[in-house]
This record gives structure tokens, C-alpha cells and sequence, in this order.
């Protein structure tokens, strides 16, 4: 059966109700995106730090998975990411995904004085920081040696509970290798069904020619959660999205259709979840930007399949 | 004078060991729970070594009261923007406990094996200045702006701190206790000896002015309630260091190091307090051994 994650972004105190409400609704994972900046907003609203707040979350909770979906390449060094992903693995006893991925919201990187390299070179350090964190992870992991980053031969302690190693991409021939290479699961944002298993069947094969049992790879998917049973309540949260992202609702309709992002009223939303599964997709996190607390037992069983 | 627990757990140290210490000393209502920022150190096989502010993160969840440290996070490992953004959220969950202890790194052996960037001392210190005014555009309550030639910031950053105490700590004998003087809240001297730390804290007086900035020290302390105890604790750490006892122990007094019975250690204590060390932080190695911990911790609180 598809597990279904939510990602959602805020304060603590808003953070803590969510993981309380989580734990009680089935939710397998709550993941958290990482910005210093809110896109769309002004740079004066409030951002924190995703994975500090991991590390509380770690401990205030006990059964369910957490993740970081997905850490833009350049905010922080491999071996910080790695010493943060261990020991938010350690406080939550072995419930932590780790998530990486190229970044691309330009306004953050300038107003923090990050550096933002180009896509093909952002790639590259991404390739490069699963390779570190990898070895990093693995005991005998051997060290690494790139070109951006080095890791001596050494095992780094502690070991990892059971932290995990997520990329995050569009399917792309990039990440595909890197997950086929590093990956313990691969997030491919936004697709249809029929590209999903694309993806997936090529990521599966170079797995196998890497050595890699390919089933030790999790396959999931996110996108922004915006479904009702009821047609009423559909069209209101349509209207929320509008509101918030300034895009009338029929574009918002047309582009959720061609990218697959299951959405609707009805069977609708749970009928795309169904398709995604069936392309191999095991867990989709709702991303919850626009959903307010009181919809969102509304919107998460409209998802179930 | 004052008391804080310091502890190193990139010497080894669980996450629940420094729960259980930090637990310890807030039901003993010392001032602060700090804590290191080091990826590893020369041991082998390399004892575990966790996050600082993740760690922090997890504290501040699990505690009530206590102040949370870190003394002090190396410039080299985190952008200042990470160190920004990782201080003002534990500064939310915390509601307001982090004392935030920023340095210019040293320990060379973890920026090697890690690969982390580690310039010479001078560019090391023109980041660490560099990364303090980053810090202070970034905490203020208007909006503010700095470029450097390192880092640079534009624009309104939020949320803002709500009780982050800034501190600035080292060995240094001039530009160190000057900086902490005109930056920080708090001045943390390395372990000395009385009239060293009296010189240190009166160059760091004088560049602070009307500025309030606590004078606090951190190191060690060698004490037993009895010289039978003592002398046992002093012969297994000299036989750590695979030295004699006499000479750690005339090692220890030059560098003046609390030591002996309480009376012997309560006449150092005070003679810091006559050199204007306002608070001292008990520094602890060993997370496994928390009851010689508390029995250290507990005579000099009661010299």
C-alpha cells in the first residue's frame, strides 16, 4: 500500500501540532523543505533552520519516520550534512531520511550570500555530496576524493541507526545515476505515471549493473496536496492555491494535469495515487504549502487510496 | 561565582549521555549545559561525534530552564548564514536559551579528514570578524545589510533572536578579549591562571566600556572530597596520560587549574573571583563517568 508523507513549513510551535496530528492519521513520514527564504514572499517572513528543527522533532516524537525533502546543495558542506543527518539519527533511534538536492531558488542563495553556481555545476557537487555522505555513512566506506569535496579514509563515528540517503530531481539522467549509485530512495517530483516508470525502470537497471540490489531503492513522488471528496470543498482549496500562488484556477487545473500531480474531487485524486502506485511509486508526500489545519483531514483521505 | 557544566562529547558521548547530563544540571540549577562543536578528535578508533546544534536542538526540546550552549562553533565548518539560521530556531524552540559561542576553529586534524576548508590564522580571523558583523546584520531588529569580502547579506532577515547570548572566547592576550569587549555578551577565557585572566579580562573591560560583558572561564578541575579521593582521581588521570602523578598535578597548579581537596580548590575559585572570572564552566571528558561528574561539579559549587 502507498504510504503517504506530508511536508509542511513553519514555526515550532505549528510544526509540533502537525507532527501530533501526524502521528494519530497514519502519516508514514513528515518531511520538512529547506529555505531561508519562502518563495513568493517577502524576505522579511520568518525561516528556520529544517534540519535543527528535525532535531527536535526527533525527539518529541517516537514512531514516526522524518525527513528532509530536500537540502539545496550549497547551503551547507558534506561533512556538516552528514554529522546533522547522524545525529538526527541518533536522537530519533534510527527515523531519519536525508534528502539532497541541486537548489533553484535564486533569491535565497543572493540574499544570504550563498554561492549559486550553474545547474551543470550544482549537479556536480550534488554527485559529489551523496558520494561523501555515502561513504561517510557506510563503515569501511573508504573515504572520498572528488573534485569539490574530500573525505579521508577513515570511519567517521558514530555509525547510522538507519539513516537514509534520498535525492530529489526530476527523473532526469543525472540523478538517476546518482540515485542508482547512492540513493536509499528517489523522490521524482511531479510526473505522470507512464514517465515515473520510466525513470524508475532505468534507474533500476543501472542499479543492478552498479551491484546494487535495485530493490533497496524507495521509490516516491511529492506534489502539492489539493484534493476534496466533495466538489464544494475542492473548489475552495482551488481557491486558496489561487490565492496563494497568484495563478488563476484553471492553470492551476492544466498544469497539475500535465505534470501528474494527483489532485481533484471525487474519486479523482485517490484514483491518480492509485496509477502512481501501480507505476511503482511507494510513497508520496503531500506537500501542504496552502492546506490550513482544519483541511487537512479533508484533503489527506481524499489521497488514500 | 557561578557554575556551568562543560562537556566534549566529540570525545565520545551519546546524544542520551549528554541528555542525562544536561538533565542533571539544570535539577542542579547550574546556569548553563555547553557543549563543543568538533566532528572528531585524534582518538582511535574515532569516538562518536554528533552535531552540536542538532544536539542542541534535541536538548532545548528535552529541558526546561537550563541555558543551551555552544562553545564554540568554528567560522570554518558553517556558512554564517547556517550558524544564523541554526541559532534563531533553537532560539524558538528553546524560548530563548542558546548561548551561541562562535570561534575561528583550530583543531586542524578534523578540517583534514573532513575536507572542510581551513585557510591560514589570518584569513581564518578576517572570516571569523567578518562573520560576527554577518551575525549582527542578520540578529538586529531592523532590517540591515553587510559585504564583506567573504560573506555578504542583503535584506530584511527573520525571525530575529529572542534571548541568544553572543559569546567570544580563547587564549588570545589582546585581540580576542578586545572583540569580546565590543561584540559580545560574554567574554570565555581559556583556563589560566589568576593574574593572567585579571590582565585578559581588564583588556577586554577597557575596549567594552558601559558595555555589561560577563567574564567567564572554562577548563578543567581535579578534586576529591578527601586526599585519599583525590589522590586515587589524580592517579588514574595522570595514568591516562601515561604521566606521573607529581607532574600532572604541578602541570594542573601552573596552569591553575582547580585541584585538591575542596580547601585547596576553594582558594583558587576565589582567587579567580578576586580576578573578575564571573562564572566557570566545569569542564567534563568523560560522558560515561557523570557521577565523578556531579561530585566534581558539586565541591566546587560548595567551596
Amino acid at each position: 500500500m502507498m504510504e503517504l508523507g506530508i511536508q509542511v513549513r513553519g514555526d515550532w510551535e505549528f510544526l509540533l501540532s502537525v507532527l501530533k496530528w501526524s502521528e494519530t492519521h497514519e502519516i508514514a513520514i513528515l518531511a520538512l523543505p529547506d529555505h531561508y527564504l519562502q518563495r513568493g514572499d517577502r524576505p522579511g517572513n520568518p525561516a528556520w533552520d529544517h534540519l535543527t528543527h528535525l532535531a527536535g522533532l526527533a525527539a518529541m516524537s517516537s514512531t514516526i519516520q522524518l525527513a528532509s525533502l530536500v537540502s539545496p546543495v550549497s547551503f551547507r558542506h558534506p561533512a556538516v550534512l552528514y554529522k546533522m543527518g547522524v545525529t538526527i539519527d541518533e536522537i530519533s533511534g534510527g527515523r531519519f531520511t536525508l534528502g539532497l538536492g541541486a537548489g533553484w531558488m535564486d533569491e535565497e542563495f543572493e540574499l544570504f550570500g550563498f554561492p549559486y553556481p550553474s545547474m551543470r555545476e550544482r549537479a556536480d557537487q550534488l554527485e559529489e555530496q551523496m558520494a561523501y555522505i555515502r561513504a561517510a555513512m557506510t563503515p569501511g566506506g573508504g573515504g572520498y576524493q572528488g573534485k569539490h569535496y574530500t573525505l579521508a579514509d577513515f570511519d567517521p563515528k558514530p555509525d547510522p541507526i538507519n539513516l537514509r540517503l534520498m535525492a530529489g530531481g526530476a527523473g532526469g539522467p543525472r540523478s538517476r545515476e546518482m540515485t542508482a549509485r547512492y540513493g536509499d530512495e528517489y523522490n521524482v517530483y511531479g510526473t505522470t505515471p507512464e514517465r515515473f516508470s520510466e525513470v524508475r525502470e532505468k534507474t533500476r537497471f543501472l542499479a543492478t549493473g552498479f551491484g546494487r540490489d535495485p530493490d533497496e531503492i524507495l521509490w516516491s513522488s511529492a506534489g502539492p496536496a489539493l484534493a476534496a471528496g466533495k466538489e464544494a470543498d475542492y473548489r475552495g482549496l482551488l481557491s486558496k492555491m489561487s490565492a496563494l500562488t497568484g495563478q488563476d484556477t484553471a492553470r492551476i487545473e492544466r498544469v497539475y494535469e500535465e505534470r501528474g500531480f494527483p489532485h481533484g474531487s471525487g474519486g479523482k485524486a485517490s484514483e491518480m495515487m492509485a496509477a502512481l502506485e501501480e507505476a511503482g511509486c511507494q510513497r508520496y508526500y503531500l506537500q501542504f504549502f496552502s492546506i490550513g489545519p482544519e483541511d487537512f483531514d479533508t484533503v489527506v483521505d481524499a489521497y488514500r487510496v | 561565582m557561578k557554575f556551568s557544566l562543560m562537556t566534549e562529547p566529540h570525545l565520545g558521548g551519546t546524544y542520551q549521555q549528554q541528555l542525562e547530563a544536561a538533565r542533571w544540571a539544570e535539577e542542579e540549577g547550574l546556569v548553563s549545559f555547553a557543549r563543543c562543536d568538533h566532528y572528531m578528535s585524534g582518538g582511535d578508533p574515532t569516538p562518536d561525534a554528533t552535531d552540536a546544534f542538532a544536539a542542541l536542538a534535541g536538548l532545548a526540546r528535552e529541558t526546561t530552564d537550563i541555558r543551551l550552549c555552544v562553545l564554540v562553533t568554528p567560522i570554518t565548518f558553517r556558512h554564517p548564514a547556517v550558524i544564523l539560521k541554526n541559532a534563531v530556531t533553537i532560539d524558538q524552540m528553546s524560548g530563548g536559551r542558546l548561548d551561541l559561542g562562535v570561534g575561528t576553529g583550530w583543531m586542524e586534524l578534523e578540517h583534514t579528514a573532513f575536507g572542510l576548508p581551513f585557510p591560514d590564522w589570518s584569513e581564518r580571523f578576517a572570516r571569523f570578524e567578518e562573520a560576527l558583523d554577518y551575525l549582527e546584520a542578520g540578529f538586529s531588529p531592523e532590517p540591515a545589510s553587510f559585504a564583506g569580502s567573504f560573506y555578504n547579506l542583503t535584506g530584511d532577515i527573520k525571525p530575529k533572536p529572542t534571548g541568544i547570548r553572543l559569546i567570544i572566547g580563547g587564549s588570545g592576550p589582546k585581540r580576542t578579549p578586545r572583540l569580546a569587549g565590543t561584540r559580545a555578551d560574554e567574554y570565555n577565557l581559556f583556563i589560566c591562571p589568576p593574574e593572567q585572566a585579571k590582565t585578559r579580562i581588564d583588556t577586554m573591560r577597557s575596549a567594552a566600556g558601559a558595555r555589561r560583558v560577563e567574564a567567564t572561564m572554562m577548563g578543567p578541575a581535579l578534586v576529591g572530597r578527601t586526599q585519599t579521593v583525590y589522590e586515587e582521581r589524580l592517579a588514574k588521570a595522570a595514568s591516562r596520560r601515561s604521566i606521573t602523578p607529581e607532574s600532572l598535578e604541578s602541570r594542573y597548579q601552573e596552569l591553575g587549574i582547580p585541584i585538591g581537596t575542596p580547601d585547596r580548590a576553594a582558594e583558587i575559585v576565589s582567587a579567580l573571583e578576586e580576578a573578575g572570572v564571573e562564572r566557570i564552566y566545569v569542564q567534563w571528558l568523560d560522558l560515561s563517568d557523570q557521577d565523578s561528574m556531579k561530585d566534581t561539579v558539586d565541591i566546587l559549587r560548595n567551596v
